[in-house]
């Protein structure tokens, strides 16, 4: 027990000896306190400044970081548009090189097909319909191949003049049948007349026909009238 | 297709004047070319105009230099106002079939109409040119000729009235062969009378053209029958004197630009069972658009005898 007293008293002792030195130090120095507070308040305003540094070091590098981002992706772009040009040329070139057997081959081969299709249509016949001719023009070798031009302009006929689409391809066999003679002969039931249609619309246009245009359409209107009254 | 009447009415129409056109002589020689459609409701429509081309005189050397501007020809048109209509007013009962009639190829109907119309047309035309046109377009036979109160056409002067019609167009830098006479059946006999009346130079269709008469001293003779621009002795019906028309093609422009039926319905209140009515309409206009193209000749036939006037 005694020891443990001593222990403690020595303690006390050393602490007493600390408290003692730091009240002469601040004897010493007596604008210590004040000091201490600038201290503070420097350290703080340096601290402000260092992080306000570093935010602005941080938008500087980010903003480098996203110029050159831009910078990279726009050489990518122009690099990829002069690929493709290069390529798209390259093929030009070799399209024009391959034109004109290829195309006269892919052509050949499309007349092919569509006369297995259409054994009784004339070519030649179609070839003298101006209106046909037109029709394809740009658009033979393109996306659709020569029966599906035939086809679409064949209903674009039939919605136009009001006959059937068998009408219509029948015009182009009984030409045939009279130019060449080869061909089939086939019979319609339909007279050479105007369509209801065709009717209404030269009905519309006939009191401003000159003496000319009137007797171009006269014969065959005759005929469609009174085909259309014997049908009623 | 329920009824074919909404093409009949206009296909009547053009019927019509198909058949009344070619009956016509004056109105037949007139050019009759118009473009594109009359405008129903301004009422305009473009006819073309014929210019006469330069000709240069030029060396070839100079012509390589300086070639001369291009004059467009077949581009221009005249936009003319028309003015003129003529209709035919008739109608049917519901159980009448006069459309019918009316349509049918041989239809005697039809026949007398377009007698009528032809006719009409015809005696407006000729009226227009005796008693419209101004003084400057008059070639005054009898002035010329010194008639006074005795003199008058004959077998003796004849040739020397179709040297002065002649001599009008050259001297107006044309050419007399696109001329022709319109005169009465008078002439005709005048030229009988003088013996010549020439055939020998005719090809085959000159015959089938409406009122042909004859070529006498290089000139084209046709044969107008109007009786309002005659004077007539009162007992025989002979001409007395006349104003005949020397004109070329493009003298009158005449056009017909519209032609139509319409039709509409007719109440049983007014005609029993009620019916249709039906106009037959024709648009239609003459115009005069180069004056040294067209004259109209008075012809004594007799001493001192009275030209007609307008009625």
């Amino acid at each position: 027990m005694p020891e443990e007293k001593k222990v403690e008293d020595k303690q006390i002792e050393e602490e007493k000896k600390i408290d003692e030195k730091d009240f002469f130090v601040d004897l010493l120095n007596p604008e210590d306190d004040e000091d201490e507070t600038d201290d503070d308040e420097q350290k703080k305003k340096a601290a402000e400044e260092a992080k306000a540094k570093d935010e602005e070091e941080q938008r500087r590098k980010n903003k480098d970081a996203e110029e050159a981002r831009k910078r990279r992706e726009a050489e990518a772009k122009a690099k990829a548009e002069a690929d493709a040009k290069a390529a798209e040329e390259a093929s030009r070139k070799q399209t024009s090189k391959e034109t004109p057997n290829e195309n006269v081959n892919k052509l050949g081969e499309q007349l092919v097909e569509f006369k297995k299709k259409y054994p009784d249509v004339e070519l030649v016949e179609l070839d003298k319909d101006a209106n046909f001719k037109k029709y394809i023009e740009g658009k033979l070798l393109g996306r659709k191949d020569f029966t599906g031009l035939y086809e679409e302009y064949v209903e674009l006929r039939q919605s136009l003049s009001g006959k059937s689409q068998e009408e219509i391809r029948q015009s182009y066999e009984r030409k045939a049948a009279a130019s060449s003679g080869s061909s089939k002969t086939t019979t319609s039931d339909t007279p050479d007349v105007y369509s209801e249609e065709e009717l209404e619309k030269i009905s519309k246009k006939l009191p401003y026909m000159s003496r000319a245009e009137a007797d171009r359409v006269s014969a065959k209107l005759d005929k469609s009238i009174a085909f259309y009254e014997n049908k009623k | 297709m329920a009824s074919t009447e909404f093409v009949k009415l206009p296909a009547l129409s053009s019927k019509i004047y198909k058949e009344w056109y070619p009956k016509t002589v004056l109105v037949q020689s007139c050019d009759d070319s118009f473009e594109g459609e009359l405008n129903l409701e301004t009422r305009e429509l473009d006819i073309p105009v014929y210019h006469d081309l330069t000709v240069h005189q030029t060396t070839i050397k100079e012509r390589e230099l300086k070639p001369a501007a291009i004059e467009f020809v077949k581009a221009s048109t005249k936009r003319v106002t028309i003015d003129k209509g003529r209709y035919s007013h008739w109608g049917q009962t519901t159980l009448g079939k006069l459309i019918d009639r009316l349509s049918a190829e041989d239809s005697e109907v039809r026949r007398k109409l377009v007698n009528k119309w032809a006719i009409e047309a015809e005696k407006e035309l000729a009226e227009w040119c005796a008693f419209s046109l101004p003084t400057a377009q008059t070639i005054n036979i009898p002035s010329i000729l010194s008639w006074s109160t005795t003199g008058y056409l004959t077998e003796d002067n004849v040739l020397q009235v179709l040297d002065i019609l002649k001599a009008k167009a050259i001297a107006a830098n044309m050419e007399p062969s696109e001329f022709k006479l319109f005169a009465s059946e008078a002439f005709e006999t005048v030229l009988r009378d003088a013996k010549i009346l020439l055939g020998y130079n005719l090809d085959a269709n000159e015959a089938f053209k409406a009122g042909f008469v004859a070529y006498a001293n290089g000139v084209d003779i046709r044969r107008i029958q109007v009786p309002s621009i005659t004077t007539r002795n009162s007992t025989s019906g002979l001409v007395e004197a006349e104003y005949a028309v020397w004109k070329t093609r493009d003298g009158i422009q005449y056009v017909v630009p519209y032609k139509n039926t319409v039709s509409y319905d007719i109440m049983p209140t007014e005609v029993l069972l009620g019916g249709t009515g039906y106009q037959t309409v024709e648009y239609y206009d003459f115009f005069n658009i180069y004056p040294t193209r067209l004259y109209r000749v008075p012809l004594y036939y007799k001493a001192n005898p009275t030209l007609p006037t307008a009625s």
